[in-house]
């Protein structure tokens, strides 16, 4: 079994490692096996196609970050988000650009949101002003923005994991009104 | 006609079905020995059951028609199938890599089906020409089978490659086999 999660995260760890030298429509499974040194045929033992093999990485990526009993799981998520993206800078900046039904952007919204939502589920206070905002739907908005921030990010030359932390921060801490004067 | 082109342009023919089951090789995991033959079996009796269907549709016009007429009709349908050919090379899109566990017999004398419409023309082709039915039938399924097998294991350990080249190749031997008839039977 071990043996088995082994091949699968060299397998994904390859399209990470090519898609820092191509596009990834240029990847094929030939060459995301030939990077990790197995025949064709096993990618399909683990992966349905690249775009399966890109979920598990951001999955695998954003794991380490959900920890709902700390005493501020967003922060913890937030700093592991910022230090993810600054470790895999050239992966993620090739990956948020991949578009389509199975683009980056879905992939990462859904990964985002599981994340918020089991937050949510521990630490949501219960306020009947709020009843009719649900935890998936607070989730999903939360995890747009996020993903819309990471990308401006991502797309600036210069930009720190402190700046990522602070202003991801600060977003999620604001509402609209605090930017406008009304 | 002779054997060779007769051979050559069911490899033309053949090509768009090799391009096409090198697609569906790179999406399948378990292809075992059987389900190659099985899949390229298929293909090559549709192929060949296209190319006799061909033969006897033209036999509706063979009382009817003229000898130079039928060359004219058989040149002119190697001419369009060869830049339809070319037209599918220039335009091919690379396709999305995605495991296919639905792909059966079925669905595989489904594919045969459709693709190989343009071997009935060629069919029709033949039987304008007079050029032996056996022949043709035994050129057409020989060609389809030998390319499918191929194709399916090429797809299946390498991927989808060269289609756009492979097409082009296609779509010349036919080009070629259309200016044949033209110098033989029309010049």
């Amino acid at each position: 079994m071990e043996k088995k999660n082994n091949t699968k995260v060299i397998l994904a760890e390859s399209l990470r490692s090519l898609m820092q030298k191509m596009s990834f429509q240029s990847i094929t499974i030939k060459k995301i096996c030939d990077e990790a040194g197995v025949v064709r045929v096993t990618f399909y033992n683990y992966f349905v196609d690249k775009y399966d093999a890109l979920d598990y990485l951001v999955q695998s990526d954003l794991a380490d970050g959900i920890q709902v009993h700390s005493a501020d799981p967003v922060r913890v998520l937030i700093e592991h988000l910022a230090s993810m993206m600054m470790n895999h800078r050239r992966f993620y900046e090739v990956a948020v650009d991949i578009e389509g039904q199975n683009g980056f952007r879905e992939i990462f919204i859904v990964q985002m949101k599981e994340a918020l939502q089991k937050i949510l589920q521990v630490h949501r206070k219960r306020n009947p002003e709020h009843a009719d905002l649900s935890d998936a739907y607070l989730a999903e908005t939360y995890a747009v923005m996020v993903f819309y921030f990471a990308r401006t990010w991502l797309r600036t030359s210069g930009s720190t994991e402190q700046n990522f932390i602070r202003n991801a921060l600060k977003m999620i801490h604001s509402s609209f009104y605090d930017f406008i004067d009304a | 006609m002779s054997v060779w082109m007769m051979m050559l342009a069911c490899v033309g023919l053949a090509l768009d079905d090799f391009i096409l089951m090198m697609g569906k090789g790179a999406t399948l995991k378990d292809l075992t020995a059987e389900k190659t033959m099985t899949y390229a079996g298929i293909f090559g009796l549709v192929n060949m059951s296209a190319a006799l269907v061909g033969y006897l549709i033209s036999s509706l016009f063979e009382n009817i028609l003229m000898i130079k007429l039928n060359a004219t009709l058989c040149a002119l349908i190697f001419l369009l199938l060869g830049l339809l050919f070319v037209h599918k090379a220039v335009t091919r899109k690379s396709i999305e890599e995605r495991l296919d566990l639905s792909f059966n017999r079925k669905q595989c004398a489904k594919i045969a089906a459709i693709t190989n419409i343009t071997t009935l023309f060629y069919g029709v082709g033949n039987g304008l020409m007079n050029t032996s039915l056996l022949l043709l039938m035994l050129c057409a399924f020989a060609t389809c089978f030998v390319a499918v097998l191929s194709a399916l294991r090429i797809g299946y350990s390498y991927g989808y490659r060269f289609a756009r080249g492979i097409q082009g190749v296609g779509g010349a031997l036919l080009l070629l086999m259309a200016v044949n008839v033209w110098f033989v039977f029309l010049r």
